[in-house]
């Protein structure tokens, strides 16, 4: 199973919530670590495929007055999903170590 | 927070509604925290917008889940489809009863259309080889009469001369006239042959495939004839026929020009032979005349013709030439000819068409009943299987699935019946020729029937499964399996369609007791003359020329009692002449009157009795010059007196009684005959009724023969030939009625597989009322009572129905059987029944059964 580049950012700001991962502070998060401005479907669209495909699971949280008694959906990563995750970076550092140091001098600083 | 920094309201209405209710509660939470984040940061009316524009991407189409990837691939497909026709296969087997049932009714039904289907492709056929078809046109001639505008296609000689010369839009013209047994001598050999005589332009616009010698051409010559292959062989056997020469007609030495294809049976214009036109004008004046209407004329137009134009300059020809204002004349395309040739007051008023019509019409509703059937039965059944339908959604079958299961049941049981049926078209078929005088063939290499058999299998398929399988699967899987179905809906809706089905087979019914009432009334008809023991002896010129010798050697056979002659068989009596006149005739009035040249002692050996005067006698040379009519003559006529009056020039000298000719069906219409022996072509015998009849006929033989040696001795008793032709038209009618009764046989096969299912079903409930004391008649009386109200119902709407048809369709016969109310009741009566008989069966069987049987076990 592919993990796309969004999806891979949403997995990995969903585990770095850790227990307070929902839609808003999903999207909030995005926005603020990677300063591009995200739309809030495009975050649950993803959320959903990402729960289709198994890297995260969720549950419904307690009724709270502010959201006028209305549940939160809280995600974690599962094992499979933080699997993915780390294979993806695995390639990566691979990646990296395989390209000569000196082909990337130049964007360096 | 203030109460109006709310989100738009129709946002949100929109959201509940049209979003993925699975996710809409932590989707709503989300988006309102959201908004108060946008009031703040970017202000209300933009956070408004942006709620309102998340909203839009997250409604249903946007978000919508793509379908599990595995339920769609082929190989599943392939397994599912085997495991669905095993199913249909083992339903099929399970049920027989109900199968045989519907196999049965599907395949009489499905037999008929295939029937049906070849009788109307080969209709549709007709004359349809000719590649220039559509460019030909019939010349036609309107007349007007005191009964309004008579049409038809005999034509005058010198039209088609005129046109090929003074109209430049006509490309051929061409005369034809048909003959009978002319004598042609080959090598010493007389043969009696029927051909046409045609001008060489037929040739140049109808399509006959010539093998040898250029048919146009060799007709342009006097002295040449074409004929047929079939022809050829019956002539000259093996030999080459081109070049041979032939006697025709005793005068005429002619070669053999050219031999043709035998000409399809499904060509209007029929030949076996092909004489000259130019050689006939040479022996017949009246050719030249123009109001003389005897041939038929033909054209072939240029491309964007203007046939209105046309009909208006050939009308112009006519009248300048004839001083005729009541006649005009008109071209018919060649193409609608044989399916549009009945005209009503001079304009096309179907023909053959309509009955076509009627044809599939009645096919469409042989098959609706058989599919009927198939309804009925599949959803009477729905509780058996109900459970599997249950049991199949609960394992994940989709309703999609489910109907096509059923689909594929009805398209395995109604591919059964196509192809036995099939099977079953292609061996009635030598059968339904011989009987109607078809030639239908069920060409099984030909791409067109194979494609539409399977196409009225398709059709005949997705009609008798769409019902159920729609149906059967809307069952609630909990409801199903949880064995709350006693309350299925359908029984409203079978009842309907049962109502449907007996209101047909009783409609069909009436029709074909009122059809047998009215052949068996036109059968008793009284005549007006002695069809028993009258012989029709055919003459050829030579008897003719000697007729006096003949008469007076036949009167010396001692069983022979009279003898006359006559220009036309008493059945056929010759054609109608109009522009007559008599005493009183008020100017514009006209009458088409049926003439006919006879002989002496006419009346006497036909048996038509003398109303008024006498018969022809040869005491009175001025009889020579007489005519007699008949009283329907006199009646349209309007004569008082008219002994003595001069009708068409000639003065009466006797009335007879009218007399049946030409349609036994028909008005008798007004008959003039005249005395001239030199167009006798029909030699009346009245002979002894004794065992020595053949005898007699053979002495007749003898001096036939020792006047004209080669020429058969052809003779006919008119009663047999009369009889004969009367049966031809009735067969078709009983043919129809034949479709019928099979109509009544399917209706009745379905109603008898849902009564005896239904029977079964309530047989729990029987035995307990058997139990609480109800008596045999009143398990039956509860029983029959839901199937035989139907068929009432069905009694009730379609006798009057019924009674406006027959009264309709009867209005365009003359001779008509009077409707009397046993029709109706027969009908209804014979119906009502057979239902009951078939209701009451399986009624018995269940008031029989012993309770303990049905109680003891609890499914």
């Amino acid at each position: 199973m592919t993990l796309g580049e969004f999806e891979e950012i949403v997995l990995l700001v969903t585990a770095s919530l850790e227990n307070e991962a929902y839609g808003v502070t999903i999207t909030q998060e995005i926005e603020q670590q990677t300063g591009r401005s995200v739309g809030f479907n495009t975050v649950h669209t993803t959320l959903q495929r990402l729960e289709e495909k198994g890297f995260i699971s969720s549950k419904m949280g307690g009724a709270t007055a502010e959201r006028g008694g209305r549940r939160k959906r809280y995600f974690t990563i599962t094992p499979l999903g933080t699997r993915a995750v780390r294979d993806v970076k695995e390639i990566r550092e691979k990646l990296w170590e395989a390209v000569p140091s000196k082909v990337l001098r130049w964007s360096k600083s | 927070m203030p109460e109006n920094i709310t989100p738009p309201n129709w946002a949100e209405k929109l959201l509940r509604n049209l979003g993925r209710p699975e996710t809409l509660e932590e989707v709503e939470g989300d988006l309102g925290e959201l908004f108060r984040i946008w009031v703040k940061e970017i202000g209300i009316r933009k956070a408004k917008w942006r709620y309102a524009f998340t909203v839009i991407t997250l409604l249903r189409p946007f978000t919508k889940r793509k379908q599990a990837p595995q339920n769609n691939t082929v190989a599943n497909l392939y397994f599912m489809m085997t495991s669905y026709f095993k199913m249909s296969w083992r339903t099929l087997l399970k049920n027989k009863v109900s199968s045989i049932i519907n196999i049965a009714g599907l395949t009489l039904g499905l037999a008929t259309s295939i029937i049906i289907m070849l009788v109307v492709m080969n209709e549709l056929n007709y004359d349809q080889f000719h590649s220039n078809l559509s460019k030909i046109y019939i010349l036609m001639k309107n007349q007007e009469t005191n009964d309004g505008i008579s049409t038809g296609k005999s034509t005058a000689g010198p039209m088609a001369e005129a046109f090929r010369t003074g109209f430049p839009e006509v490309q051929y013209a061409a005369r034809m006239a048909g003959f009978d047994e002319q004598q042609v001598i080959v090598n010493d050999n007389a043969f009696y042959e029927s051909g046409i005589y045609a001008d060489p332009d037929l040739f140049r616009m109808m399509t006959f495939n010539s093998f040898a010698g250029n048919v146009a051409e060799i007709l342009s010559s006097n002295s040449a004839i074409v004929i047929t292959k079939d022809m050829a062989t019956k002539l000259f056997a093996q030999e080459n026929p081109i070049g041979k020469t032939i006697l025709f007609n005793r005068h005429h030495v002619l070669t053999v020009g050219a031999v043709v294809e035998n000409v399809p049976s499904n060509s209007s214009i029929k030949f076996n032979m092909v004489v000259p036109f130019a050689l006939f004008e040479k022996e017949n004046d009246w050719l030249k005349k123009w109001d003389d209407n005897r041939i038929m004329t033909w054209m072939q137009f240029h491309l964007k013709t203007d046939i209105f134009l046309f009909n208006k300059k050939a009308t112009q020809l006519l009248q300048q030439n004839t001083k005729d204002k009541a006649e005009s004349l008109f071209a018919y395309p060649f193409k609608d000819l044989y399916l549009r040739s009945n005209f009503s007051n001079g304009h096309p008023n179907g023909g053959r068409i309509s009955a076509i019509k009627m044809l599939i019409g009645f096919g469409v509703f042989m098959l609706l009943i058989a599919c009927i059937n198939f309804m009925n039965i599949a959803t009477a059944q729905s509780e058996h299987r109900a459970k599997e339908v249950g049991v199949r959604k609960v394992l994940g079958a989709s309703r999609k699935w489910i109907i096509f299961q059923f689909l594929n049941e009805s398209f395995v049981i109604t591919f059964l019946s196509l192809f036995i049926a099939m099977g079953f078209a292609y061996l009635i078929i030598p059968w339904f020729n011989a009987n109607t005088h078809s030639e239908l063939s069920f060409d099984l290499m030909s791409f067109r029937v194979w494609s539409l058999v399977l196409g009225i299998g398709l059709l005949t398929s997705l009609l008798a499964g769409s019902y159920p399988s729609f149906f059967l699967s809307r069952f609630l899987p909990v409801r199903v399996l949880k064995g709350r179905i006693s309350n299925i809906k359908g029984g409203g809706l079978r009842r309907a369609l049962v109502t449907f089905q007996f209101a047909i087979s009783v409609f069909i019914l009436i029709c074909t007791i009122i059809m047998y009432s009215q052949f068996d009334y036109v059968r008793n008809r009284p005549l007006g003359y002695e069809q028993e023991n009258l012989v029709d002896v055919h003459l050829d010129s030579m008897l003719t020329a000697k007729f006096a010798y003949l008469k007076d050697e036949v009167l010396k056979i001692p069983n022979v009692k009279s003898a006359t002659g006559g220009s036309n068989n008493i059945l056929y009596s010759g054609g109608a002449v109009t522009g007559m006149d008599w005493p009183g005739r008020k100017p514009g009035e006209d009458l088409s009157v049926v003439v006919a040249d006879v002989e002496y002692d006419w009346s006497k050996t036909i048996g038509i009795k003398m109303i008024e005067g006498r018969d022809f006698n040869p005491a009175f040379k001025s009889d020579l010059t007489g005519c007699i009519i008949n009283e329907s003559a006199v009646a349209k006529m309007g004569l008082q007196r008219p002994l003595g009056c001069m009708v068409g020039g000639h003065p009466v000298i006797g009335v007879f009684q009218n007399f049946v000719f030409n349609q036994p069906f028909g008005p008798i219409a007004p008959m003039a005959v005249y005395l001239n022996k030199d167009h006798v072509s029909h030699f009346y015998v009245r002979i002894q009724n004794n065992s020595e009849w053949r005898r007699t006929l053979n002495n007749i033989e003898k001096i036939a023969k020792s006047i004209s040696p080669d020429y058969p001795f052809h003779f006919s008793f008119t009663k047999e030939e009369y009889q004969h032709r009367f049966n031809e038209i009735a067969n078709t009618g009983l043919m129809i009625s034949l479709f019928g009764g099979m109509t009544i046989f399917i209706s009745c096969l379905g109603l008898f597989g849902l009564s005896g299912f239904v029977a079964e079903r309530r047989s729990k409930e029987m035995s307990i009322r058997k139990v609480f004391g109800a008596s045999v008649i009143g398990v039956l009386i509860s029983l029959s009572k839901d199937f035989l109200r139907p068929v009432i119902y069905a009694l009730l709407v379609v006798i009057p129905l019924s009674l406006f048809a027959a009264q309709f369709i009867l209005s365009n016969v003359s001779y008509r059987v009077p409707l009397s109310w046993w029709m109706f009741a027969l009908g209804g009566v014979s119906i009502l029944v057979v239902a009951s008989t078939i209701v009451l069966y399986h009624g018995w069987r269940t008031a029989q059964e012993n309770p303990i049987v049905r109680l003891r076990n609890e499914q």
